[in-house]
């Protein structure tokens, strides 16, 4: 009777590879999370429709927050690093203080929350809902936000693994992408820099070393086919 | 006559005996049964939601703004397989921005409903109504893509 349920499994479900399907179920958490948030603001907005209710300028604690979402994720982690071909307009630091700012201005509208809830609502004691309302967006779209950033993974390869087929490898090291690209596409497959910078700038072309080379160490290629010095059509 | 049958008349003896060809459901029947399911649960999913505003007791046609997110909601997703050019099965950011805006327009399907039944232009029984029929419609959406893929997957012998 103690352990009747030890021999109790989950009816396994091959057709969902839960590694794969992180990043799907990370983002659409996410989403739920963000957009739950603005709904309740509009719930608010839509319930308590005069000033002395709910002041017009608390919205501004949610328009932050989601520039901040969207600039948070618009740089990858690799364009953090340092990794991808080409620097963009910024290069690495400019993607580090881009998310520094970023982050700036999400704890900012999450700590600008909480005081509009303390001081414009608990405190004066009014009608506490738009406060809460107030609140809980910003709180959600602050976890949306983390959720999507952090909850996320990349594919990040290095020169002697295998190319990430049904796995992604995690695996370490500042890594370049194995592959050259045919029609000179950056090679970061993530989200694109900031508006402002619409055009990346590649500073060395895409093969500055030999590739092959490279190449030739992964498991997928024949040592044989002209790598040695040998002709090859 | 020996009682010995070849195998290939086994079926030839029995159209003869019963007047009827046994069919083996071909993919186009399969992908027609598909088809007609999911037009049936659309068209549940719809009336649910035309329910929900032309009942006497509700009669106000507020709920019908839903169908913005209804017609919305597939497409991120297709903006997303049109714009990326690797079909690697790794992770690709702009397919995961868009699962993102299409949970989102599936979550407002949901709240707009809330929104005018808290300001009181529908009914909550209205709002109830609603809401099964998102349920339903989004169900179908899912069916679709599911079932008949989406873009390269899509294999026109399906038809």
């Amino acid at each position: 009777m103690a352990g009747f349920l030890d021999n109790f499994r989950w009816p396994e479900c091959e057709c969902i590879d839960w590694s794969e399907r992180r990043n799907t179920m990370a983002s659409m958490f996410s989403g739920v999370l963000f957009f739950t948030g603005w709904w309740v603001m509009i719930d608010a907005a839509v319930c308590y429709p005069s000033q002395e209710q709910m002041n017009h300028a608390f919205h501004t604690c949610g328009v932050f927050a989601t520039v901040a979402f969207f600039m948070i994720n618009a740089v990858s982690n690799g364009q953090v690093r340092g990794d991808t071909y080409g620097e963009g307009c910024l290069g690495r630091t400019g993607a580090r203080l881009w998310l520094f700012i970023g982050f700036m201005v999400l704890f900012g509208s999450l700590i600008a929350s909480i005081w509009i809830l303390f001081g414009a609502y608990v405190v004066p004691k009014k009608e506490v809902y738009p406060g809460l309302a107030v609140f809980f967006q910003n709180v959600l779209i602050f976890f949306s936000t983390l959720i999507y950033r952090f909850g996320r993974k990349e594919d990040v390869w290095t020169p002697n693994s295998k190319p990430p087929g049904r796995q992604t490898t995690s695996g370490g090291g500042i890594a370049r992408s194995q592959t050259p690209t045919l029609n000179n596409q950056p090679h970061s497959k993530h989200l694109a820099l900031p508006p402002f910078c619409n055009k990346r700038t590649l500073k060395e072309p895409i093969f500055d070393r030999d590739v092959r080379q490279e190449f030739a160490s992964t498991p997928f290629v024949r040592t044989n086919c002209g790598l040695n010095g040998q002709q090859r059509s | 006559m020996n009682g010995r049958l070849a195998v290939g008349d086994k079926e030839a003896s029995e159209t003869r005996l019963t007047g009827r060809r046994r069919r083996t459901e071909s993919p186009q029947m399969a992908g027609i049964k598909a088809l007609v399911a999911l037009s049936f649960s659309g068209a549940i999913g719809l009336t649910f939601l035309l329910l929900g505003c032309a009942l006497e007791q509700y009669g106000v046609y507020w709920p019908l703004f839903v169908l913005i997110f209804y017609v919305l909601s597939p497409i991120p997703y297709f903006i997303a397989k049109r714009t990326s050019d690797d079909s690697d099965s790794g992770s690709n950011a702009c397919r995961e921005l868009a699962y993102f805006f299409t949970t989102g327009i599936v979550v407002s399907a949901f709240g707009l409903p809330v929104v005018l039944a808290r300001a009181y232009l529908i009914k909550w029984g209205a709002c109830g109504l609603v809401m099964a029929g998102n349920v339903v419609i989004f169900l179908t959406i899912l069916g679709f893509f599911v079932v008949f893929g989406g873009g390269d997957d899509f294999s026109w012998e399906q038809w």
